[in-house]
């Protein structure tokens, strides 16, 4: 098992009212699965996202990655798992408007300690998603589409053992979304669990298992 | 090879392509720089020079004719040269009073020397016998008495061959050269009285006439007395005032002490302006660090959620901000040290004060210390910010828009 939810809440106060994103939420990953999770907006998806990933502490519940339970690892060994083992496709622009294409692709490389400078992996990983000759452009001059290009070959830089991907084909035409689902599809076939949150009925049919969230609960 | 994206690179990269932002931030930490070490390098420039002041003066009264107090304050704090009369008889009437321990006599010169110098300098004659002020000093710095016929120079007389000085056509020997006191003292030349005689001949034989017909035997330009311990400088005025007209008399102490209180006040405010200014840097820095954060929150859970720890989050802020003040750090230092250091001639002349630089190792101290305050406040107005990137779960959603 790669991936373990058990009844994970995430709980938020605003003065005396509470209310929760994410509701007694189970779930498992094996390598090599391809969940997709649908919701609409404020479902708690994204929420969900940022628990798998240890960006946000759970009010109740666990997440069990690769054999640790996130909760228990100081931030240096969450982060460090997040960089070596997770790919992020946040929701938005998460590039970075001060770095070129290949250096925001090459980024996640040097967030912790490694040998060599990624550069030939990072252009292969461009000339794969279709925007090799976009290398030494920088963000402003990019389109919505290309910049969400960028963001996924950038979380395929460390091979991650599972890719978060939180509405990736949001600004992309019908063609490039294929392409992009085209290539999760591809790198799950190679062993890679990708968890997909989308409000985008289109591309549920690439998924091999598929779930509905509403008020924070996984269906 | 491409280059690693080390904290420092990403640092670097965010202040290349923030140019405004990056050059603004500079500038003001220039400025504070600037007035640490040029600030500071003047103030202890001026209390050197009020040092050697108050080492070198060992008269308490100087008596002068009437209408010269001024001009004998210039010669002393800025070396303007100047010479003025009155009869020889004065100092005599003046040994018959009580209350005087020391005596003794000066005559002075100005002249233009072709071989040193391109404005006229102070000669001051002193009797070896009599003087207690200059004397001593020479003593210390020649092993003896001025030999007749020979010159002392002060520190800032500058010679051709380092053994002569030309006046009136006439070579001097030079036979030392005096340490620096930041006083006027340092741009005078000393000689005994029997030479300074002869210089005076030599003038009138050029038609310079500094006596107007004046028998130069009876003539002297000040009287420099040491009071007896116990009997009260202020009854010695009275004294003096009583007994003769047509001169005036200047308290060195009073002249040290109006200095000593200029410098005070010049030295605080100096430091209330230094202190107000490291304040006003340390707030515009925390201000621009802060209004950028906001803008930033995207970049840095962007770099959160790709594996970058907390601590690296504040590493590339702490970069930044140490790059900054870095650079205007040692821009600020470095426009200080080009300013004051070749024109601190003009800066002393300009300040009408006596005005010695400190030694060397002084001055690097000063240097450090002015880097280290500037080169501090960047990561000192950044450290909130780096502790509030540092606080659990402050970047951790990512929603656009958010």
């Amino acid at each position: 098992m790669l991936l373990e939810l058990t009844n994970l809440c995430k709980k938020y106060s605003y003065g005396d009212k509470s209310f929760y994103a994410v509701r007694d939420v189970r779930l498992s990953l094996n390598s090599g699965d391809f969940a997709i999770i649908a919701g609409r907006s404020g479902s708690g998806k994204t929420t969900l996202l940022n628990l798998i990933g240890g960006l946000l502490s759970p009010s109740s519940g666990k997440v069990v990655f690769d054999g640790s339970d996130l909760m228990s690892l100081s931030d240096r060994d969450l982060s460090a798992l997040r960089n070596e083992k997770i790919g992020f496709i946040p929701q938005g622009y998460s590039i970075l408007s001060n770095l070129t294409v290949l250096d925001n692709v090459r980024l996640p490389y040097f967030l912790h300690r490694r040998r060599g400078d990624a550069r030939d992996r990072a252009l292969a990983l461009l000339k794969e998603i279709g925007i090799e000759h976009l290398a030494n452009a920088y963000p402003k001059s990019l389109s919505g589409g290309e910049l969400r290009r960028v963001a996924i070959a950038r979380a395929f830089i460390n091979n991650p053992k599972l890719l978060l991907a939180d509405e990736p084909t949001n600004d992309l035409d019908t063609e490039s979304a294929g392409y992009v689902m085209k290539l999760f599809s591809r790198a799950a076939a190679e062993g890679v669990s990708v968890l997909l949150v989308t409000h985008d009925p289109d591309i549920i049919a690439y998924g091999y298992r598929i779930y509905q969230m509403r008020d924070g609960r996984l269906y | 090879m491409a280059q690693a994206l080390t904290p420092h690179k990403l640092s670097r990269f965010n202040l290349k392509r923030k140019p405004f932002r990056t050059y603004a931030l500079t500038i003001v930490v220039s400025v504070l720089s600037f007035v640490l070490f040029g600030g500071s390098l003047v103030s202890i420039s001026l209390k050197n020079g009020l040092g050697g002041l108050e080492a070198r003066f060992g008269a308490d009264l100087i008596v002068v004719p009437l209408g010269h107090e001024s001009d004998q304050k210039a010669l002393l704090l800025t070396g303007k040269p100047s010479y003025f009369y009155f009869d020889k008889g004065i100092a005599d009437k003046l040994k018959e009073l009580d209350g005087i321990s020391k005596l003794s006599t000066q005559f002075y010169l100005t002249a233009l020397s072709a071989s040193c110098c391109s404005v006229p300098v102070q000669i001051i004659g002193i009797d070896p016998a009599s003087d207690f002020t200059i004397s001593p000093w020479i003593k210390e710095s020649v092993g003896g008495n001025i030999e007749k016929g020979a010159l002392i120079v002060g520190s800032d007389i500058e010679l051709e061959d380092n053994k002569h000085i030309r006046f009136f056509d006439k070579d001097y020997p030079v036979a030392a050269r005096l340490d620096e006191t930041g006083t006027g003292l340092d741009q005078s030349v000393f000689a005994s009285i029997e030479t300074i005689k002869d210089l005076y001949q030599r003038a009138r034989q050029k038609g310079l006439n500094f006596l107007a017909g004046t028998d130069p035997e009876g003539s002297i330009s000040s009287v420099l007395i040491k009071v007896k311990d116990g009997y009260g400088i202020e009854r010695l005025i009275t004294d003096i005032r009583r007994s003769m007209d047509g001169v005036q008399i200047i308290k060195t102490q009073g002249l040290i002490g109006s200095i000593s209180r200029s410098l005070g006040n010049f030295i605080s405010f100096f430091k209330l302006f230094a202190i107000t200014f490291l304040v006003i840097t340390l707030l515009i820095l925390s201000v621009v660090f802060s209004a950028t954060a906001n803008e930033r929150k995207k970049e840095f859970a962007t770099l959160r959620l790709l594996g970058a720890t907390r601590k690296r989050l504040a590493a590339i802020l702490l970069w930044e901000s140490l790059y900054i003040s870095g650079m205007g750090g040692v821009i600020g230092t470095g426009i200080a040290a080009a300013i004051v250091f070749p024109f601190n001639v003009y800066i002393a002349d300009r300040i009408g004060l006596p005005y010695l630089m400190p030694s060397p190792i002084w001055i690097a101290t000063l240097l450090t210390g002015s880097l280290i305050t500037a080169v501090a406040v960047g990561p000192t107005a950044s450290a909130y910010l780096a502790v509030k990137l540092c606080r659990p779960q402050t970047y951790l959603t990512f929603r656009e828009g958010e």
